[in-house]
């Protein structure tokens, strides 16, 4: 019953984002690319190591921008119109309709960090070497990020959730250690990544798409863990109170 | 047989220290197969009746039973029991009218032949299937409510629940949508319908209660009620071109009032043609424009009740 359920609660929400979800995978291909090659132009020669950063930086971006931006967003919006409301009214497991929709949102992001590793690949040859353990790994991000997105959006007011998303948005791309070593950093800044799990992310998604030159420690994968946990913690609490 | 039982449900809400008293000791009973209509003011604590209900909302204390089930104790038993139309509208998106009620049908557990045949139903009913299989972003206010009222409908098991399902709608489907709340109920459904369309809903409902500042201020049968209100009077309404003061009250009338420009006799029924030439005659003295006998309506019934002291709190 609740598998068949589940089905209908995806297409509830797939269909209702429609369009609106391959515009979005457009987009993030878009923002991978431009990760990966735009800023390739700041730096003075776009070979070796700085090369490889941004290369294995950009899938790490894509669901940054995908879990940490645009659900918190769509999620406020989704409060503010009543949405959540009608989600709460449905005789169906809420849990479904949290798993839907990290799974929806999800394979959004899926054809950019293919494409934009592909074309980096085809351009750069920053030096891949694309390890097993990056499906585990990916599951572990993906999980990790979306209880973060989710947890935050649901459990702070509307607003200020998108506020943050836009402050979420700025710092992660111009002051986490994503898309350089995260030593050019201030040391309290380091200290401050050392908790957050966007340093963590990115650490793994290096790992995985470049074993030969990177390595994560197992705290990462602890972080990243502990963080899911934290929000999808969150994220249940809100979905499960009246 | 009673599908919703509410027994002395007081709930409160607590912001920034500050108590509101949403629901005060309401009890309410809604049989099988009857349409029961809830009316009350804004914040009078209907939503909130409704969101209990569903278990969306805990009482303070009180009994919740739906279908045998206590909602109270097993608050996620109520919308598995309730089919709802919420009182915003459910923005679709891109889902059409078609596809939503369909995904709510099949949800709600009926096989996907019932589900057609029951939205085909509610479409022809409605008068809006020629908005079936048009994407939510271009439909209408309206259109998005009758959808609503479909999505509840489809599938509505033992007991719907529906918060304002006439806003927005034009006059011409408001009376289909009634018709179809009708038939919900003869197909032995319970029926709450909250709406402060009175007049509208006076033919379509069954039993009612009316809410003010959390408490119920009178339940019972509506025709009853009616009757009550009404004993054997009448009234002629009429668009008043003068203060009060200017009307001399026949000494046959029972009261006399003038209130936003609109001016309400009321008399016994026997003295409709002394009332109807009283009419003339203050017309042609210009102090009226069109006048007209009726029948005392649930409405003016309602608006004795709580009228003028809801128009105070909406103010304060």
């Amino acid at each position: 019953m609740s598998g068949s359920n589940l089905k209908y609660v995806i297409e509830l929400q797939a269909r209702k984002q429609g369009s609106y979800l391959v515009v979005f995978s457009i987009i993030m291909i878009v923002i991978a690319l431009g990760v990966a090659i735009g800023f390739s132009y700041l730096m003075s020669s776009p070979e070796g190591g700085g090369m490889l950063y941004l290369a294995t930086g950009a899938p790490t971006i894509v669901l940054i921008m995908t879990a940490l931006v645009t659900v918190p967003m769509q999620n406020a919006g989704a409060k503010m119109t009543g949405y959540m409301d009608f989600v709460k009214s449905l005789p169906v497991s809420r849990k479904l309709f949290l798993i839907a929709d990290v799974g929806i949102w999800a394979m959004v992001t899926v054809p950019a960090i293919a494409v934009s590793v592909f074309v980096a690949h085809l351009i750069f040859e920053p030096g891949y070497a694309v390890s097993w353990t990056i499906i585990p790994a990916f599951v572990l991000m993906v999980l990790s990020c979306f209880a973060i997105g989710y947890g935050y959006s649901f459990v702070i007011p509307a607003e200020p959730a998108m506020a943050l998303s836009q402050l979420i948005a700025f710092i992660s791309l111009m002051f986490s250690p994503i898309n350089f070593p995260i030593e050019r950093l201030p040391g309290w800044v380091q200290a401050v990544h050392e908790v957050l799990p966007i340093y963590h992310m990115a650490e793994v998604m290096r790992a995985s798409l470049a074993h030969t030159t990177f390595e994560a420690q197992p705290i990462s994968y602890i972080m990243l863990a502990a963080w899911t946990v934290v929000g999808f913690f969150g994220a249940v609490r809100f979905l499960e109170r009246a | 047989m009673a599908v919703i039982e509410l027994d002395h449900v007081t709930k409160s809400y607590k912001s920034r220290g500050r108590t509101t008293l949403a629901n005060d000791d309401v009890s309410l009973h809604v049989d099988e197969g009857e349409v029961f209509g809830l009316f009350g003011h804004n914040g009078a604590g209907k939503t909130t009746i409704v969101n209990q209900l569903l278990g969306l909302l805990k009482p303070d204390s009180g009994s919740i039973v739906v279908a045998g089930q206590d909602i109270v104790k097993n608050r996620n038993l109520g919308r598995y029991l309730c089919s709802v139309q919420p009182q915003s509208k459910t923005p679709l998106g891109e889902l059409t009218p078609r596809s939503v009620t369909r995904v709510m049908g099949q949800l709600r557990g009926i096989s996907p032949e019932e589900v057609d045949r029951r939205t085909t139903e509610l479409f022809e009913k409605l008068d809006i299937m020629q908005w079936a299989d048009v994407q939510g972003t271009k439909l209408s206010g309206g259109i998005l409510r009758l959808t609503g009222f479909c999505m509840a409908a489809v599938a509505p098991g033992r007991a719907v629940i529906l918060d304002e399902p006439t806003n927005d709608v034009d006059p011409v489907r408001r009376r289909f949508l009634w018709g179809a709340i009708r038939d919900l109920a003869k197909d032995g459904t319970a029926v709450v319908v909250v709406t402060h369309s009175i007049r509208e809903a006076e033919s379509a409902v069954d039993t009612m209660a009316v809410l003010n500042e959390g408490k119920v201020l009178k339940q019972g049968n509506a025709r009853q009620i009616r009757a009550e209100a009404a004993g054997n009077l009448m009234k002629l309404e009429a668009v008043a071109k003068a203060p009060e003061d200017r009307f001399e009250v026949p000494t046959w009338a029972e009261g006399l009032k003038v209130a936003e420009a609109e001016l309400t006799l009321t008399f016994e029924r026997e003295l409709a043609s002394e009332a109807l030439k009283w009419g003339a005659e203050q017309r042609d003295r210009g102090l009226l424009a069109e006048y007209s006998l009726t029948e005392i309506t649930l409405e003016d019934m309602y608006i004795e009740l709580v009228g003028n002291r809801g128009a105070v709190e909406g103010v304060r």
